[in-house]
């Protein structure tokens, strides 16, 4: 059916989320204006070549990361999905992982590990070798990033690959294709858009990062930002690179939107039930199972492993941080807090995505998008221009905190609780409607208890987002303030490892607290699904 | 004539440059079940869920009980319409078992005597804590028929209930869901696009196309007297042949019948052949055939044939197996109506008595 004339927003949903997306964009909108304000001094400072080099930086870590998370997603899924490897619900269950190693842990571990004195140099120095290749600046953050960021890729692949019908292998190779030239003519173009679209996370990504960058003394956006913040008198450079790197997102954003609305074709039946032909390993199993381990190994096993040995150590010899208590509670009280507000703050917006199909219901969504796109650091940073002009009471106080988180990752709760939504049957509301339950009755009594493991899964992803966050919470913190990310953080760049690698691991436990109950949650939902 | 439960007069509702519902006028009396029948995309959906409320018509009244629900100055929400709904796929509520989603709607003091005996007349006693992924799709649209009963619904709309289920579920519900309804006295509106089910549930029938409804009676008025070549083709079954009246007599390729009309009229129609009313043999030295067998479709305890007739027209007729044709074997086809025929003169409908 075309556009319903009578499928009007209710003005009870509409408000309050234009409000939202109102108080959201509020921040940005005034560093442009503000940055357009003085654009002579702007463009004064913005051609100079310090900030094309910043730019070739990004650029080139952008671009690296990209590619060469593309390359282990695309092996590691092939391994997983397409050849009879052995233990493959083993590898397919931890490689996305080092998904929940934070920037800054990572590149601290690469610093303890690869750094000059290093662990690694420590133990080569028998041997006689006194110094390693420096591993501060571009080789460290690459590294880092590309080894936190390829899972976003295995993700969609992999759900991608999964979906691909059988049939179309038995298709081809009947028709005489070799599996290779059916690999590359066929399924490759048809995950495309898969891959683009993770691609596009871990370009967003590696543009926010500002963990990783900062540690290892990498020049891009984020950390000339801070650079420029913490140390110039005069914020205007800092402005106009964060109006960049702003700009440069929503580009980014506009294009995948475009991308999205060109659909994604891989989605065929799920349901097919013809089974997969394998690709036989044989003499390769081994092998194939070492690249496996080791993209495994750099990524997770060997960060984790040195960050509790570290932190070990760090109890041993009583180098815990004292207020590591305090640290615990702070981190948690924020992040709870703040998945609450962004239920509070997103769910009308979900409600209107998800069930309306009218121009502003897109223009909300899109726009409600921009603040989970744009870096944290630029976020925070507008956040202090209009605090210091506009709310100076505010300025500095965890309220304003929370409202800079929110804005922030208010739109993973909006993905997972409108995609709960959307795999409600709208019969089943509209049948306690004709059964006489009001709006309200029927929100409370069908939706919110069918989409309530959405509601949790969102808001579990808002609370572990929000514990990891670093550079919002250094700038807009109140000044004894401290998070056990900003602990961290403080603690590595001051060169006491052991007590950076305590709290780290005390954010990874607490992180994986919520994931427990998500796996349970999402099997009780799975049978819902089974029901439809 | 009983009292009428549900009026439409001239509703009409566009989708964007789309009439889904074009002016329609429907009334169904109290305890009377209307079928709606037509093929996908006729609106019979879309005016189902006007009478529900969860659509608005651009135009026209809708009264139940004698109660305006929408017109210029009334719209009634969805809640207060006091209507039951069944949908296609029953629309339980997943995260309730069979007694709460059966006493969604009840106050608590009456749930247990209410769901009780409801449970009984849906059979399903023995399934009240189950959930509704437990149950198979014939005990969920039980259910969601126990369920809207439940609130005493002064009418009752069903949206193609049974066509998720298989086909011998299917026969089995129908009767047994006719049957309850039959019970209650409820007014009710069956949609479907199955010829079969609507005569089988409906005490009328309205036949539906383009947003219109193309003709209304009890069942066997609509199936021997269709109004337009439409309603013949679609909901009889029936082919359409051209034909000649002349001299009393009505002339088609394949038969030539005796008419008791005024001898003078004389003009081509086209004429409705039910396939009960043919009959093939094969042919033999004495007399030659005139089609040959396209297609034969074996269907249990009929044969389904497709014939070509020697002037390319085809047919469709139904025969028992005691008499087998080969296909591609020429035949003789026989044509025999009784009482009277249907005829359709450049749309217009007209009716001859056989002689």
């Amino acid at each position: 059916m075309n556009a319903d004339v009578s499928n009007k927003i209710p003005r009870m949903l509409l408000l309050p989320a234009v409000f939202v997306v109102f108080l959201s964009l509020l921040p940005i909108g005034y560093l442009f204006i503000r940055t357009f304000g003085s654009l002579s001094d702007l463009i004064y400072i913005l051609f100079r070549l310090q900030v094309l080099l910043i730019f070739i930086k990004t650029a080139l870590l952008v671009v690296t990361v990209c590619s060469s998370s593309m390359l282990i997603a695309l092996l590691s899924c092939w391994l997983v999905t397409r050849t009879d490897i052995k233990f493959k619900a083993i590898w397919s269950g931890m490689l996305p992982m080092p998904l929940v190693v934070p920037s800054y842990v990572g590149a601290f571990i690469i610093i303890i590990v690869l750094g000059p004195k290093g662990m690694l140099q420590k133990a080569l120095e028998p041997f006689g070798i006194l110094n390693l290749p420096d591993i501060y600046g571009f080789k460290g953050a690459w590294l880092t990033l590309t080894f936190l960021c390829y899972p976003y890729i295995f993700l969609t692949l992999k759900s991608a690959m999964e979906n691909i019908d059988p049939a179309l292998q038995e298709i081809a190779q009947s028709s005489g294709y070799s599996y290779w030239k059916y690999f590359l003519k066929i399924e490759l173009p048809l995950l495309r858009p898969a891959i683009t679209s993770g691609s596009i996370l871990v370009i967003l990504y590696t543009l926010s990062d500002f963990g990783a960058v900062s540690l290892l003394r990498y020049q891009t956006f984020t950390w000339s930002i801070y650079l420029q913040y913490q140390a110039a008198f005069d914020r205007t450079l800092a402005a106009g690179l964060s109006l960049i790197l702003a700009l440069i997102v929503i580009l980014i954003l506009y294009f995948e939107s475009k991308m999205r609305k060109n659909g994604y074709y891989y989605r065929t039946n799920a349901r097919a039930s013809t089974s997969r032909p394998l690709f036989k390993l044989n003499k390769w199993q081994i092998p194939a199972s070492i690249v496996l381990g080791s993209i495994l190994l750099i990524g997770l096993i060997i960060p984790l492993f040195f960050l509790m040995y570290l932190a070990f150590q760090g109890v041993v010899t009583d180098q815990v941080p004292k207020n590591l208590l305090s640290l615990s509670v702070n981190s948690v009280m924020v992040s709870v807090i703040t998945a609450i507000a962004a239920f509070g703050a997103g769910s009308s917006i979900a409600l209107i995505t998800a069930k309306y199909k009218s121009r502003i219901a897109v223009l909300l969504e899109n726009t409600s998008y921009i603040g989970f796109g744009i870096p944290g650091i630029v976020i925070a940073l507008s956040l202090v221009f209009f605090g210091a002009n506009y709310a100076n009471i505010l300025y500095q106080t965890i309220p304003f905190l929370i409202f800079g988180y929110t804005i922030m990752f208010m739109p993973a709760l909006i993905g997972a609780f409108k995609s709960s939504l959307l795999t409600l049957n709208p019969r089943i509301e509209e049948s306690a409607k004709i059964l006489g339950e009001s709006e309200i009755g029927t929100f409370r009594r069908i939706l919110l208890p069918i989409t309530s493991p959405g509601i949790y899964y969102g808001m579990s992803l808002v609370f572990l987002l929000t514990i990891k966050e670093l550079p919002v919470t250094l700038i807009l913190g109140p000044l004894d303030f401290g998070t056990l990310a900003t602990a961290l953080w403080n603690a590595s760049e001051e060169a006491f490892f052991l007590e950076a690698a305590i709290s780290g691991v005390v954010i990874i436990v607490i992180s994986i607290i919520p994931i427990f109950g998500l796996n349970k949650l999402t099997n009780e939902r799975s049978l819902w699904v089974h029901y439809k | 004539m009983g009292t009428l439960q549900i009026e439409l007069k001239n509703i009409s509702k566009r989708f964007g440059n789309t009439k889904a519902v074009n002016n329609v006028n429907l009334k169904v009396e109290k305890g009377s079940i209307l079928s709606i029948v037509g093929p996908s995309g006729c609106g019979k959906t879309t005016l189902l869920r006007l009478i529900a409320g969860f659509d608005h018509p651009d135009q026209g009244e809708l009264l139940i009980n004698g109660n305006p629900m929408w017109d210029q100055d009334n719209n009634v929400p969805v809640q207060k319409r006091n209507t039951g709904m069944i949908f296609q796929d029953g629309a339980l509520f997943p995260h309730l078992n069979v007694q709460q989603n059966i006493g969604f709607a009840i106050n608590k003091d009456q749930i247990k005597s209410t769901v009780g005996s409801l449970l009984e007349l849906v059979g399903l006693k023995a399934k009240e804590t189950n959930m509704p992924h437990e149950l198979s799709g014939g005990e969920q649209q039980r259910v969601a028929l126990a369920r809207s009963l439940a609130t005493n619904p002064s009418i009752l709309l069903l949206d193609e209930p049974f066509s998720n289920l298989d086909i011998q579920i299917r026969k089995e519900i129908r009767t047994e869901v006719k049957s309850i309804l039959k019970l209650y006295d409820m007014t009710a509106i069956f949609v479907t696009h199955d010829q079969q089910e609507a005569l089988e549930m409906g005490d009328q029938i309205a036949l539906m196309k383009d947003g219109q409804i193309e003709q209304i009676g009890i069942p066997e008025e609509v199936y021997l007297n269709p109004k337009t070549q439409f309603a013949a083709e679609f909901f009889c079954q029936a082919n359409i042949l051209n034909c000649e009246i002349d001299q009393g007599k009505i002339t088609t390729f394949i038969s030539e019948i005796d008419l008791d009309i005024d001898k003078n009229t004389s003009r081509a129609m086209k004429l409705v052949v039910y396939p009960h009313q043919l009959r093939i043999e094969n042919s033999s030295k004495t007399e030659e055939g005139n089609a040959f067998v396209k297609k034969r479709i074996f269907q249990g305890n009929t044969y389904n044939y497709t014939l070509e007739l020697l002037n390319k027209e085809t047919v469709n007729l139904i025969q028992s197996m005691s008499e087998i044709v080969e296909e591609g074997s020429s035949v003789v086809v026989r044509y025999s109506p009784s009482g009277f025929v249907v005829c359709f003169d450049k749309g217009d409908q007209k009716t001859f008595v056989v002689a």
